[in-house]
């Protein structure tokens, strides 16, 4: 039993006809060709998803009764007045949470089906797509309001629930935009995201694109998202990730045009069992582009961070530009962290570097601290607060700094970082 | 600066070691079964605990599958079709040269034109040389001295016969024959090799050095390097190999073993120059080798120093594994790739002592078609307190027709750990060559001398005489690279 074996089910339950159904069939017949990726898999090396194949879960989706107000006191906690809100609850629209989409944006009559699958989370995805989103934004439409798509995920009174979203956005030329995507869950409840978000963004448009996951920590939480860069725009990227039992999120942004430039961030907090991987691929297929990377994370308990980052500068893509860095900070003894930048270069007139450090808080900055009279697991607080702060402030717009800054505080006042502290 | 494909780098550059010697050699039969196994052993008359080894390691390969993970492609091999046994022919049968002066004076001429000091009336370099030539070691200089000292340095075959005991203590405890693919094939069919013992607190008097030589069509070389450091010994040892020119791929599979205990250091540098195949890719030696030393004692040192700048394929990552307290490990290498060459090469630092640490210099060049990759590890487990790691990998691109890869993979398993890895990738500055061109230097001139300038952190740390080769060997790798 794992997660392939509730496809006949769903497909009763959630019929499709035409275009999704195939769609539907070649995912499955995907997934259950290739397995669930394992440790041998060189993409996958430090990160093993028995847990999740080890579980039954539901793909119900929705609830039978409206909600009830608990649950929406619950929710509306994550809404930010500031932000146009889409909110889905257990894998479907909540019509009575959601804000108007902001002038521009249009329903896409068609959702572009992908045609290949990069591995079977992404196909397992496609098995169990419903209703699939798609919108688009006209061009040169300037957005004010950042739009958030949150996803709730509440508690299953059978077994735990998989959900499996999938978004397509594409951005019209000389437009900008702010997009969130985020993943909550009901107090401690267990359940599988898995989600697939496709942007595309044309021609000098401008586009912030930020997924928080802060799921419940014993939630699995299974990302891609893939960005298509035109010609001459400009991306910021954010992979925040301070939830889930086991989280993993896949970033691939293809340069398809020349004179882009993306700044692609992340952070990510983790304490106790949890494991968190971040896995990057900047494609420069295209000359002239200039991407920066920078992933920065701290580690508490017995947690394990993974990075994971390859750029990969193809055959003819001159002048590209490209560095990655990732930080790691062990506040604890058991804590691991495994990082794996990796550089793929096929033309000679590039520049290209990675760094990567794993290490301890510096000794003279806590000294100062505490010679100001700020106790010890103040102090270690401080200073990872702002060892990771600095990638929140990389992100141009306030108004989503601030709401990562909110997230960040309420990660912070979990870790137990006063109790490491006495034990080290 | 200008490198289209058209005046492609290296285009008259020749391989100066593609001759073959005509010499009889003793050969078994192609193929690979327990037969041909038992036909090495007999041959070399070793005792059954050696020939149990080989047979376990050979039936352990045959439940392996080949890796393929590495970022280099070739044909299957058909490890059938190899010939795992070939030894020039002895003058009376089972009688071994009691001196250099009774060797096989074809096989003498081989290595002066190697530039390979043989005998041992002409002391020019002072360095004790092991010439492996196929299959087996054919001579050891400079024994007097070393005697002396008490350091052993001779074949792994006579070690397996004069000095069992320290055979079996360290023969596999670094690269058990179950560790990988190569290495249990290795295990199984491995012919000859080097076997050194520094005693306690020796320096030895001299540098060391094994000399490989693939001469036979069809062969394949196997051959095993044990070396022992032990406390408070000291020992630089060289290696370096030729293959003539085939059409042919050739296989070279080979394991060294390093020991170091106590306080002991060792010094391994090696200078590969195998046949790298011809323009179009045809021929060549894959050179698929298991490389690892064990800082086993405390304050021991082991450092790693490789030019790489032959084979078809070279797949291979001297690790190092710091167990001991206070241990350190060091990786330098240059890995030069041309024409259609394939380089999957790095080192593995596995830190589980207290106060270890270990440096990673690597350089990588690539030109014409090739590809070059650095693939590396940098372990910390969970008791390394206080482990130290600093990596550096640069790789510089000549010609848009190359491609250049970084592939570290960083674990860290304590939180009193530092680590630090930076790569960077680029071509040669412009401005460099302006400068320089400016002062009157021709184009040849400056790559080379640039380029050499990116090596020159590796270059210092090989020995003297292994230096100005390595700064030749590049050179000449280098002629009219560039238009």
């Amino acid at each position: 039993m794992n997660i392939f074996s509730d496809y006949d089910r769903f497909v009763k339950a959630f019929p499709a006809k035409g275009a999704l159904a195939a769609f539907r069939q070649s995912g499955q017949d995907y997934a259950l060709q290739k397995g669930l990726p394992t440790r041998k898999d060189e993409d996958w090396h430090y990160t093993s998803v028995k847990a999740v194949s080890d579980l039954q879960f539901t793909s119900d989706l929705g609830s039978s009764a409206p909600l009830n107000s608990d649950l929406v006191t619950e929710i509306k906690k994550h809404l930010n007045p500031q932000f146009t809100n889409v909110v889905f609850v257990n894998g479907i629209l909540e019509k009575s949470l959601t804000d108007d989409l902001p002038f521009g944006f249009a329903l896409k009559e068609d959702f572009a089906f992908p045609t290949k699958f990069d591995d079977a989370f992404d196909a397992v995805n496609g098995a169990y797509a419903y209703n699939p989103l798609s919108i688009s934004l006209a061009k040169e439409t300037a957005v004010e309001k950042p739009v958030n798509f949150l996803f709730f995920t509440a508690k299953s009174p059978s077994s735990p629930r998989m959900l499996h979203p999938r978004l397509q956005i594409d951005i019209g030329a000389r437009s900008s935009v702010r997009i969130l995507e985020s993943y909550y869950g009901d107090q401690d409840s267990r359940y599988l995201v898995n989600s697939v978000v496709e942007l595309n963004v044309a021609d000098s448009a401008k586009v912030t694109y930020a997924r928080i996951q802060a799921d419940t920590e014993s939630a699995f939480n299974i990302g891609r998202t893939r960005i298509n860069v035109e010609k001459n725009a400009t991306l910021e990227t954010m992979a925040f990730s301070v939830g889930a039992q086991l989280s993993r999120h896949t970033l691939e942004v293809a340069l398809k045009g020349p004179g882009s430039s993306s700044g692609i961030f992340g952070v990510y907090a983790t304490r106790g069992s949890q494991h968190s991987d971040n896995t990057t691929l900047i494609d420069h297929q295209v000359g002239e582009c200039s991407t920066e990377q920078l992933y920065k994370g701290i580690l508490d308990n017995e947690s394990r961070a993974v990075f994971s980052g390859k750029v990969l500068i193809q055959k003819g893509a001159q002048k590209a530009n490209s560095s990655q860095l990732n930080n790691n900070l062990l506040l604890s003894q058991k804590a691991e962290a495994d990082s794996k930048p990796m550089l793929d270069i096929y033309a000679d007139d590039v520049k290209a570097a990675h760094g990567s450090t794993v290490g301890q808080l510096n000794k003279e900055e806590l000294f100062y601290l505490l010679s100001r009279s700020i106790p010890k697991h103040k102090a270690i607080s401080m200073l990872s607060y702002g060892f990771l702060s600095e990638v929140i402030y990389k992100i141009s717009d306030e108004k989503i700094q601030h709401w990562l800054s909110l997230h960040l505080d309420q990660a912070f006042a979990r870790l137990q970082v006063a109790e490491a502290t006495q034990k080290s | 600066m200008d490198n289209k494909s058209s005046n492609n780098p290296l285009e008259s550059y020749e391989y100066k070691y593609g001759f073959t010697t005509d010499i009889e050699t003793d050969q078994v039969p192609l193929g690979l079964n327990e037969d041909i196994i038992r036909l090495i052993s007999s041959k070399k008359n070793e005792p059954e605990w050696m020939l149990e080894y080989r047979l376990k390691a050979f039936r352990h390969w045959q439940t392996m599958v080949e890796p393929t993970w590495a970022h280099v492609s070739y044909p299957k091999i058909d490890f059938q079709a190899i010939r795992y046994y070939s030894a020039p022919k002895k003058t009376k049968e089972g009688d071994a040269p009691k001196s250099m002066d009774d060797l096989d004076p074809e096989l003498i001429k081989t290595f002066e034109k190697l530039g390979i000091p043989l005998s041992e009336q002409k002391r020019i370099s002072g360095i004790a040389v092991d010439v492996v030539f196929d299959s087996v070691s054919v001579g050891t200089s400079h024994t007097e001295v070393l005697d002396k000292a008490g350091v052993i340095f001779c074949s792994i075959s006579e070690a397996v016969q004069k000095h069992p005991d320290l055979v079996k203590k360290y023969f596999g405890s670094v690269v058990p024959y179950a560790d990988n693919y190569y290495a249990a094939l290795n295990a199984a069919v491995f012919t000859d090799g080097s076997f050194c013992y520094i005693p306690k607190g020796v320096r030895c008097p001299i540098d060391l050095s094994t000399y490989f030589r693939i001469n036979a069509k069809d062969t394949g070389q196997f051959e095993r390097t044990l070396l022992i450091c032990d406390e408070g010994g000291y020992v630089n040892y060289l290696e370096g190999c030729t293959a003539p020119q085939r059409d042919e791929n050739q296989l070279h599979a080979a394991v060294v073993e390093l020991v170091a205990l106590d306080n002991a250091e060792i010094k391994y540098s090696t200078v590969q120059n195998w046949y790298t195949g011809d323009k179009e890719g045809r021929g060549g030696i894959y050179n698929f080798v298991t490389k690892r030393g064990k800082a086993a004692g405390k304050n021991s040192k082991i450092s790693w120093t490789q030019v790489e700048s032959g084979s078809a394929i070279t797949w291979k990552y001297p690790s190092c594994i710091l167990q001991g307290d206070n241990s350190e490990g060091a990786f330098y290498s240059v890995a030069l790739t041309h024409d259609k060459m394939q380089a999957d090469t790095g080192t593995k630092m596995i830190h589980i002592g207290k106060n270890t640490k270990s440096t990673i210099i690597s350089k990588g060049i690539s030109t014409g078609q090739s590809s070059n990759a650095y693939r590396g590890q940098v372990k910390i487990m969970p008791s390394a307190e206080n482990a130290r790691n600093y990596s550096q990998c640069d790789s510089m691109l000549v010609g848009d027709q190359c491609s250049a890869s970084t592939y570290p993979y960083i674990e860290v398993k304590n939180k009193t750990a530092t680590l630090e890895h930076e790569a960077t990738t680029s071509r040669i500055s412009e401005d460099q060559i302006f400068y320089l061109q400016s002062r009157g230097m021709d184009m040849e001139k400056t790559i080379s001398m640039l380029v050499n300038g990116f090596c020159k952190e590796v270059f210092k740390e090989l020995p003297l005489e292994f230096s100005v080769e390595a700064v030749k060997l590049i050179e000449m790798k280098l002629e009219n690279s560039v238009g």
